[in-house]
Formats: C-alpha cells, sequence, structure tokens
C-alpha cells in the first residue's frame, strides 16, 4: 500500500521554529515530525510515500534519503508549481497512489496512536471509498466537525460556530483508489469540495481514534501534543509493549511511589502492573537515541545512569531527554518536559510543561514554564522564562531576564526582561 | 591613489531589518530604486584616484552578492571584491584583519563606510580636509537635536582644530548635537591603533561568562575601542557635514532614506526620476520607476515612491511613500501608502495597505530617525506597512500598521500586529 503526507508550504504557523528549520524536520518528542509519520506507515507495511510539497525540498532530501535507509522504504517527492490546496497534490500523484485499491493520505501536522492497521481492517471490511478517522475532543469549533449515523459521515462542517457533533476530523485518511476520479487537476479542498461530495454520496465511513491525538501545528498545541505523546507512553505497561520503546529508541525508567511514600526505582514495565499501581502515581524519565546500537550499549549501564542522574535530579510526571542531555544537580523537572540532543541543563533549574531543542544551553538556576525553547539557544543565568514563550534558533537571553508570553525571532540576543504579553521580538 | 572600505555586516546583524533581510542582505536592499550600497560605489567611484573598492562583511558569498559584485565592476569600471570575515570581527576587526589588502599599493588614505547609511558622502571635501591636515582619523559628522542623539555616537570637537575631544556611543545624558556619520577616511598610520587594541583585546581574553556576550579575540569595536579610547590625544578629527544624512537600521528608515535619495535624484540622476508622459500614470514629487515595471495609466503615483523591476500596478492605484519591490503585484484601486511591499507580493483589489511613518520633523533641519524599538508597553508601535517576500493580501481588505512574515497569505483585515 502506499501513502501520501501533505507536507504544504512553509509552516507559518510554527514560527518562529519554521524560520529556519523546514517543518517535516522539526523535532517533536527528539524525533523529527516527519519521521514519526513515517514509522507508522513503515511499521504497517506501506512500502512507497509521496511527500506532497509545496517548495524546492533541497533542504530536507539529505534527511530523507537517511528516513528511507532507516525504514526501508521509497519515499517520492510531489512537488506543487502552484498552489492546489489539501485535494490537488493527490490527484497530482495519481500515477502513483493507483498503484494498489487503496492509499493513505496524512495531514503532515497530525501525531496520534496512529491505528492504521485497525483502520486499514475496517475500511476494507465494510468495502470503504473512504474512511476517516476521527476524534472526539471538548471543543470542536476550530475543527472540521463531522455529524455521523452509523458507520458513515452523512455531514461535514468546517470550523462550525455552533458545532452538532464533538467528533473531529483527525486528518488521516484512507482512500480507495476510486476517489481519485472526484479530484480535478488544480487547486482543491479535501474539507471543502470532495469530503462534502462523498458524505452526500453515502461513500464516506469514519473510524474512531480512542487513543490519544494531537495536530501539533502551533506552538501552544505542539506542548499539548507532547503532554499526550509523554502520557501515551507512559500508559503502555503491557509486556508487548517493551518492543514499543526499543522499537521507538526510547528507555524507559518509572519510579513508582508506594504507598508508604518512599520511592522505588523499577526497570520492568511489567512489575508495575503486577504491584496493580495506579498509573498516576508514576514518574517517568525517558531516555532517546539515536540508534539501536546506542540504546544497547546504553542498556548495560543504565542502572548507573539512572541512579546517579536521580541522586540530585527530582522527576515530576512525565520527563523525555536524549541520551545526550546533560544534567547538572539540583535541577527540578517536569510534568511533561522534553530535552534535546546536547542539551545542557545548568544546576538548580526549574522546567516544567515545555520543550528544549537540540544544543541550547540553560545557564542555572533557571525557571523555565510552558514553553519551547529553539535549538543552539542560550538562557541566561537566573532567567524566568514563562506564559507560552517561543524561542527561535540560537536565541540568546542575557541572565535574570524575565521573559513573559513572548516570540523571539531566530538569532537575536536579548537584553531586557520583557513583561509585557504577546511581544514579538524580530 | 586612493581606496574605499564599506563595512557591510552579515545574517546576524540587521535583525532589526526583518522580515526584508530574510531575503536579501540587508546592503543589498533597493533604496531609491538601487541597492543601498550602490549609493556608496556610485560616490566613491567619483572621487579623482579612487583605485579599488573592498566590501567586507561576514556574509556568505552566495548569489544576490556575487551577481551585484560583477555587476558594480563593470558599471563603474573599478575593481570591487568581497572579503569575507571568517567570524564577526566588529565594526574595526575587518579593517584589522585584512590590513594587507587595503594597504597593498600604498594608498594615500582609505575610506571606511557603513553600509547602513544614507548620505550624501562628501568625500571630495573630506579628502581636502584631510589633506590640508593629515591625522590617522577623521570623521564625518553632523548635528542632531538633544535627544535624538543620545542614540547615536556623539562627538565633542575642538571648534577651532575640530579636533574629537571626546566619543561616546549611545550616552545616556546628553554630551553633544555632533553625531558620527559612520563615515570615515583614515590614513594608513590608522592601523597602528587598531594593532594595539587587537593584542590588548587578545591578552584580556574571553569573559568566564557566557561567549558571545563579550567580545572574543580578533573583534575591535571601532566606536568604543578605537574612537573612545584615543579621543582627545590628536589622532581623531571630525569633518562636519550639513548634507542629507540618516541611518539604515530599519524598514522605516529605509523609506525614509529612499525619500532622501530620490530627491536628491534631481541633481545627481534626473534619468532615474519618472515623468509624466501622455499614456503613463500621474506623478507627484519624487518616483522612481524601474524601466520593466508596468504602471496602468489611471495610476497616481508619489511622492517619494519606488517601483521595482517587473512590477505591476494595476488601473486607479494609489501609491505614496512606499517602495514596491521586484515582481510585486498592486491589483486594481487598491491603496498603498507608507508602506513597502515584498518580492512577489500581491495586493488584491480595492485593499488598502498602509503605515505610519516616524520620519523626522520635516521642520527641524537637525532632527533624525529616532531609536526604533517596535513595541511599547506590550502594543506595537504604530510604524510602516511591511510585507514580506511573497506575501498575498486578499481584496478589500486594510492591513494598517503591521508586519507581515513571509509567503503568508492574509485572509482579513490586520491592525497593528506582527503576523508570523
Amino acid at each position: 500500500m502506499n501513502a501520501l503526507i501533505l507536507v504544504g508550504g512553509y509552516g507559518t504557523r510554527l514560527r518562529p521554529l519554521t524560520l529556519t528549520t523546514p517543518k517535516p524536520l522539526i523535532n517533536f518528542c527528539n524525533k523529527p515530525i516527519l519521521e514519526h509519520q513515517i514509522y507508522h506507515l513503515a511499521n504497517c507495511g506501506v512500502q512507497n510515500i509521496i511527500l506532497a510539497i509545496a517548495y524546492k525540498p533541497s533542504d530536507i532530501t539529505g534527511f530523507v534519503k537517511k528516513l528511507e535507509q532507516k525504514y526501508n522504504v521509497n519515499i517520492i517527492f510531489s512537488i506543487e508549481e502552484e498552489p492546489l490546496g489539501t485535494g490537488g497534490p493527490i490527484k497530482l500523484a495519481e500515477h502513483i497512489l493507483n498503484q494498489y485499491e487503496n492509499f493513505f493520505v496524512f495531514n503532515s501536522d497530525i501525531i496520534c496512536a496512529f491505528p492504521l492497521l485497525e483502520m486499514m481492517e475496517f475500511h476494507k471490511e465494510n468495502n470503504s471509498t473512504l474512511t476517516m478517522l476521527v476524534k472526539e475532543v471538548e471543543d470542536p469549533r476550530a475543527f472540521g466537525v463531522v455529524i455521523t449515523e452509523d458507520k458513515k459521515i452523512i455531514k461535514f462542517e468546517e470550523k462550525p460556530k455552533n458545532p452538532k457533533s464533538s467528533l473531529i476530523n483527525a486528518g488521516i485518511y484512507i482512500f480507495n483508489k476510486k476517489i481519485l476520479d472526484y479530484i480535478p487537476k488544480e487547486y482543491c479542498s479535501l474539507e471543502k469540495e470532495i469530503f462534502p461530495k462523498v458524505a452526500e454520496d453515502k461513500m464516506l465511513y469514519f473510524f474512531k481514534l480512542t487513543k490519544f491525538w494531537a495536530d501539533i501545528g502551533k506552538p501552544l498545541d505542539f506542548l499539548k501534543g507532547q503532554a499526550l505523546y509523554l502520557e501515551d507512553l507512559n500508559e503502555k505497561v503491557e509486556e508487548k509493549d517493551e518492543k514499543a520503546f526499543s522499537d521507538r529508541l526510547l528507555i524507559r525508567n518509572s519510579i513508582v511511589n508506594e504507598k508508604d511514600g518512599i520511592g522505588t526505582v523499577t526497570e520492568r514495565s511489567t512489575s508495575i502492573s503486577d504491584t496493580n499501581t495506579n498509573l498516576s502515581n508514576i514518574k517517568n524519565l525517558f531516555v532517546s537515541f539515536k540508534t539501536l546500537e546506542e540504546l544497547k550499549t546504553f542498556d548495560k549501564d543504565k542502572d548507573m545512569f539512572f541512579k546517579q542522574l536521580l541522586i540530585h535530579t527530582e522527576i515530576q510526571g512525565n520527563v523525555l531527554i536524549s541520551s545526550k542531555t546533560i544534567i547538572k544537580k539540583n535541577c527540578v523537572l517536569g510534568d511533561n518536559v522534553v530535552l534535546g540532543d546536547n542539551v545542557i541543563i545548568g544546576e538548580g533549574c526549574r522546567i516544567k510543561n515545555s520543550c528544549v531543542m537540540n544544543n541550547s544551553v540553560i545557564s542555572s538556576y533557571a525557571y523555565i514554564e510552558n514553553s519551547i525553547i529553539g535549538s543552539k539557544s542560550r538562557v541566561g543565568n537566573w532567567s524566568r522564562i514563562e506564559g507560552m514563550c517561543v524561542l527561535g534558533e540560537n536565541v540568546i537571553l542575557k541572565p535574570e531576564l524575565f521573559v513573559n508570553n513572548a516570540i523571539i525571532l531566530p538569532f537575536k540576543e536579548v537584553s531586557n526582561s520583557i513583561y509585557d504579553r504577546g511581544t514579538i521580538i524580530m | 591613489m586612493l581606496k574605499a572600505v564599506i563595512l557591510i555586516g552579515g545574517p546576524q546583524k540587521g535583525t532589526r531589518f526583518r522580515p526584508l533581510s530574510f531575503e536579501v542582505p540587508k546592503p543589498l536592499f533597493p533604496v531609491a530604486g538601487v541597492p543601498m550600497i550602490q549609493h556608496h560605489i556610485e560616490a566613491c567611484a567619483q572621487v579623482p584616484g579612487m583605485q579599488e573598492i573592498l566590501l567586507i562583511g561576514f556574509y556568505q558569498p552566495d548569489e544576490p552578492l556575487t551577481q551585484f559584485l560583477e555587476a558594480a565592476q563593470q558599471e563603474f569600471n573599478l575593481p570591487v571584491r568581497y572579503l569575507q570575515e571568517f567570524a564577526p570581527l566588529g565594526t574595526g576587526g575587518g579593517l584589522y584583519h585584512f590590513r594587507d589588502q587595503i594597504l597593498a599599493g600604498s594608498p594615500e588614505a582609505f575610506f571606511v563606510l557603513n553600509a547602513d547609511v544614507c548620505s550624501d558622502f562628501p568625500l571630495s571635501a573630506m579628502l581636502e580636509a584631510h589633506r590640508r591636515q593629515c591625522h590617522p582619523f577623521l570623521l564625518l559628522g553632523t548635528t542632531a537635536n538633544r535627544t535624538q542623539s543620545l542614540n547615536y555616537g556623539c562627538i565633542v570637537e575642538n571648534p577651532q582644530t575640530h579636533e574629537v575631544l571626546h566619543y561616546v556611543e549611545k550616552p545616556s545624558t546628553f554630551i553633544s548635537d555632533i553625531i558620527n556619520c559612520g563615515i570615515y577616511l583614515f590614513s594608513p598610520e590608522a592601523l597602528k591603533p587598531l594593532r594595539d587594541v587587537f593584542q590588548r583585546n587578545q591578552q584580556d581574553g574571553q569573559l568566564e561568562d557566557s561567549p558571545g556576550l563579550w567580545p572574543g579575540a580578533g573583534t575591535i569595536r571601532l566606536e568604543q575601542d578605537v574612537f573612545s579610547a584615543l579621543a582627545g590625544q590628536g589622532q581623531i578629527y571630525v569633518h562636519l557635514t550639513d548634507g542629507i544624512w540618516s541611518q539604515i537600521k530599519s524598514a522605516g528608515s529605509a523609506l525614509y532614506a529612499s525619500r532622501l535619495y530620490l530627491s536628491r535624484y534631481q541633481d545627481t540622476h534626473p534619468e532615474r526620476l519618472a515623468k509624466h508622459t501622455p499614456g503613463g500614470p500621474r506623478i507627484r514629487g519624487n518616483v522612481y520607476i524601474h524601466p520593466t515595471a508596468k504602471v496602468a495609466p489611471s495610476a497616481v503615483l508619489g511622492p517619494n515612491v519606488s517601483i521595482g523591476k517587473g512590477v505591476t500596478v494595476g488601473e486607479g492605484v494609489r501609491l505614496r511613500e512606499s517602495i514596491v519591490l521586484h515582481g510585486a503585484t498592486l491589483q486594481e484601486h487598491t491603496c498603498v501608502l507608507h508602506s513597502i511591499v515584498g518580492w512577489g507580493s500581491t495586493v488584491g483589489r480595492w485593499a488598502r495597505v498602509e503605515g505610519t511613518p516616524n520620519d523626522p520633523n520635516p521642520n527641524d533641519p537637525r532632527a533624525r530617525m529616532d531609536s526604533e524599538s517596535l513595541f511599547k508597553d506590550g502594543k506595537l508601535l504604530p510604524a510602516i506597512t511591511i510585507l514580506g517576500c511573497r506575501v498575498r493580501i486578499p481584496a478589500e481588505v486594510l492591513i494598517l500598521n503591521s508586519i507581515v512574515l513571509p509567503h503568508k497569505e492574509l485572509s482579513r483585515s490586520f491592525t497593528n500586529q506582527i503576523i508570523l
């Protein structure tokens, strides 16, 4: 089976991160966004993956070649010369997509539990022409809302003010190649033109996603998605999910709070289910790796590593670090913290609900909350960064500054505090 | 024989020129129709005895820069070479690093010009002053009013001898109303003090704190390390001018500089100013239109308008105090005021794209651009509207006092915002 990922254009919603890095390469939980999707597609046997992009891919070709080798897939670029919307690119690649009966279409901003095999089974069982993954959400007004009857979608509303249902379009689809006839060879919107028509013809099925889902196209949603992803990792407690970790090149170290309040370091997830522990008592430190070899080497000494780290570092909730992250003493990290490759966290830092990307340095005694620190940045001593800040690549913050709800563009050096919310530093 | 050095900086500098600096290095941004530093090169080429022009900076020598150099060499029949610093070396570090190239051929003196200034470049007058009394450093100075002088390098001079007695870069209280134009004439002796500073910086090494917050080894800041340090020792002198001058740090000041240069074209390049022709658009004031631009006859342009290569201006368009960059399209009946429309952008029909000028008070001949911070009290200060490269503005909307980053397609009106 083949797949198409709608990578699209310049990822302007994720600026300032995307000002210096193409969106597919931006790390989400220490793995490039594109790699998350390729991993799941490769895992269910997809051989050819088409990236529909609206710009010249020279920045990502090297990275894509590595992905091809790592996951043993073919990745093909389909370049839109002029804007084709969400539907046009599918028609553009039809000569590859009609190779098999059905094909996947992914929206590139989606990270979720990807129940691809189950979705495929459902699609085939019901002889569906178009199956859409849907998700129940609390506030559906910003999304494409679906109204269902039985197994089908009967109506499709894009961003309604008064939504009539709380099920939304999750951005993952399986198309039967017949749909290619519906799509014109020009600018075409799936949401506005194709889906309503297929729903009318009663050929649009839905498959409900019960596990986590996130659209990480904007910084706020990026951090929310990060929390959901880490929580999902936390829930993988069955034996077979051990493979889910090494497959993703992760080693998990869980710390369980026993009833008498003493923390115990446990290594295997099976013992957690043995003691019938409430999942909310578990604190997780996940470590990510680039290759299986690195993971296996680390695995031998992991007890020593965790012991040394956890003597002077407190973990709260879920924290993901890279094997190459350096954390100095007396830090408190978490809940929902991701630290990238070669990140250095100085002494006594407090980081929560945030992400620090590769090669950045957080100097001592800093407080970072609800923020994304772009790669290669340097945050000075005693900084306080809070309120949904996004720092682009290579931003330098001098010591002792307070930065509140600010967006700082790449390569800026900031020497004054930013007290007022909503500031954009160009 | 003489030489000239133009300091063009690099991509890490000039962040105040964003989003325009995302597309093109700031020194190549078109001001009054031609790249910023072309005005410098034109002025240098007119000085008798000018042998060579050197550009020093740390941009990578990519397409736009190399093309510009080739074109400049052909047009001015002078060698124009780019010397790339291996790392940002400060305003003086590059001069010291490339001293051999600068002094090759034993020039009598060499001009040093900052790329981001707009001026009438009174280079011959400076040369005369230098020949009357030869000193290592001659600075071009102009006047500013009391409050604004604090944003610039301030010079205290001896009114009789014109020696610089005191130099402070961006002082915190008023020192002098004479400011540094960023245009200098150095004699070869100037390199000795630069060498002393360089060696002293090497010895001091880097502070233990964070690298990048203090100048590293090899960097020399002309203003602080040389001018401030040597003031009052008989080495630095100033030549005053009252010709046009402005610093070009932000997009707003580029628009102001464009106005200054366009007004000078009356004398220096009258062929660059558009004139009303039958069947052509109505022209008010000083307007530059690139020969390949298509402008509808019912459009009204000016004053202070620059229209770049391949631009399309539709019927009934009103364009005033603005710069329209290469390949942009203004559809019918749009109104563009106090704005910069980026390369390849499109402005839909009946849209109004408007900014607020922050120009110096025209009634005060000594008024200069204010220090231009974008925000105050958390609100975006009204300033000129900037559309980045390939921005699409739909029909019938209002874009007021906003900055739109490249490749954005807007779907509604915006006021006082930066749209990422």
